[in-house]
């Protein structure tokens, strides 16, 4: 009796595909919120809402640390953004069903880890080749006053941007579960956690140098010539205030 | 005049939301935009050949980063407005739909910027795991910014692009600058708020790796993953797995 009622509560939290189908159209509005602090960080909390609720709804504490990391920075190509969302469901799930919930810090790791290298390629699939072709394809059939021209334009583009974002959901959902498993045999999820941090760290630190944009006015004129602080500074460390700023808000 | 502004702002709300509720699926697009707007406005010739040629014009054109150019969704639909509604050619609607595209461009930074200020309300709510709250937020700043840029559009055409153009002028330079600026640096907060949770004193160096890869060598940040990656892997590699009680995280 008390068995089955264990398997009962084992299968409640465990993630069906009726709840990834919720994820897929929840995805859609992953950009909603798109703001300069954290870009799409709300987009997660959003399209993982009923799985969180699902998944922590007997313990508090842990479903208010989903809810906070679930808030943080990401940004990424909207269109492939499922295949990270799927990992993080089955890690969440893995999370949820384990006895002392303390995933949480490797799934922000793997969210920043993974943000990084993937816009790129999504940036170069979606931006740089399905737009372009499917714009130029339908940009010459327009100009003839053809109305295909839009038509042919939409669908070309979101073909792939449709497959992609269910298979991608799926894929990484797969992804994510079979990895864990396979890591949480013999300790190997310790130094998983630890390869996620090395390369999320090494990937935020890029990131600050190239995204957070601080810089210095301040010029000072001694008789004849003018010293500009910020050419000093570049001088010593480039962008030191950026690093400086980001430094300064963590502690 | 007035009720056509409107049909067109209508375009506009179903343009700067799609880019919202709809994925980014494209359909803010000069291509599907100018089609949208020659069809309310009853001339779908001249929409569809403003639809390419605008399409062709602003190809190039693609978010980066935050400060953008000028507003591609907002300039198409005003300048095929205009081009219908008096008959001018391609040229000359481009020309005009600049400044409502200049400015429909500044409006959304400022939006960005703006919503970011209720991160802290979305800081609390999550604490109290009020999710619903903080979705709130997230489909609130999506329809609110959607309403403030159709409304501009809505003006353009009511009033005419020449008041848009005069509003532009008078904002004083420092504001606009002022605004990028903010922009700019506000991504500081997010990465901040990052490191905090990831905040491990063993790790943290490789923060630094990151950061001076990308400022001293040039790095970008595929190539940064790749080096982060293979380090980690030979790491991986060689530990021995050990289940020991000492290692505090």
């Amino acid at each position: 009796m008390a068995e089955q009622k264990t398997n009962q509560a084992v299968e409640e939290i465990s993630v069906t595909k009726s709840d990834l189908r919720t994820i897929f159209w929840r995805s859609f509005c992953h950009e909603a919120s798109y703001n300069a602090e954290r870009q799409q960080a709300l987009g997660f909390a959003f399209t993982l809402t009923k799985l969180l609720k699902k998944l922590y709804k007997d313990d508090k504490e842990a479903y208010v640390e989903a809810c906070k990391r679930h808030t943080e920075f990401f940004n990424l190509t909207v269109q492939i953004t499922n295949f990270v969302v799927g990992i993080v469901t089955a890690l969440e799930e893995k999370n949820a069903k384990s006895q002392d919930k303390n995933m949480g810090p490797t799934i922000s790791a793997v969210k920043s880890a993974l943000m990084g290298p993937l816009a790129p390629i999504g940036d170069t699939f979606f931006w740089g080749c399905f737009r372009i072709v499917a714009a130029s394809v339908g940009a010459t059939l327009a100009l003839k006053g053809n109305l295909l021209g839009p038509v042919l334009f939409v669908l070309m583009f979101n073909i792939p941007h449709l497959l992609v974002r269910w298979y991608g959901l799926i894929l990484g959902y797969k992804l994510g579960e079979n990895f864990i498993s396979f890591m949480q045999e013999g300790g190997l999820l310790q130094k998983l956690t630890e390869a996620a941090y090395t390369v999320g760290l090494t990937v935020i630190g890029a990131m600050t140098a190239s995204y957070v944009g601080v810089t210095c006015g301040v010029e000072f004129s001694i008789g004849e010539s003018v010293i500009n602080i910020q050419e000093i500074l570049d001088g010593i460390f480039p962008r030191l205030l950026p690093l400086g700023v980001t430094q300064v808000m963590a502690n | 005049m007035v009720f056509q502004a409107f049909l067109v702002a209508l375009v506009a709300f179903f343009a700067y939301s799609s880019n919202k509720f709809l994925g980014d699926a494209m359909v803010n697009r000069p291509l599907v935009t100018a089609t949208l707007t020659g069809l309310v406005l009853g001339d779908l010739q001249t929409g569809l050949i403003m639809a390419g040629t605008l399409e062709l014009t602003w190809m190039g054109i693609m978010y980066l980063g935050l400060s953008m150019p000028s507003d591609v969704a907002a300039g198409a639909i005003i300048g095929t407005a205009y081009a219908v509604l008096s008959s001018a050619d391609v040229s000359v609607a481009l020309t005009v739909s600049i400044p409502t595209g200049i400015l429909c461009a500044y409006v959304a930074t400022a939006c960005e910027v703006a919503i970011s200020f209720a991160m802290h309300k979305v800081d609390e709510f999550a604490a109290e795991g009020n999710i619903e709250g903080i979705n709130a937020i997230h489909i609130g700043a999506g329809i609110i910014k959607a309403v403030i840029t159709s409304g501009i559009v809505f003006l353009a055409v009511a009033l005419g692009t020449d008041t848009i153009g005069a509003v532009v002028d008078a904002l004083p330079q420092a504001v606009l600058s002022g605004l990028d600026v903010v922009a700019a640096a506000l991504p500081a907060l997010g990465f901040a708020m990052l490191l905090n949770i990831m905040w491990d004193r063993r790790f943290l160096p490789f923060y630094f790796i990151g950061f001076a890869l990308a400022v001293y060598f040039g790095v970008d940040i595929m190539a940064v993953t790749v080096l982060a990656v293979a380090f980690a892997a030979f790491r991986f590699m060689t530990t021995k797995v050990e289940v020991s009680e000492e290692d505090e995280f």
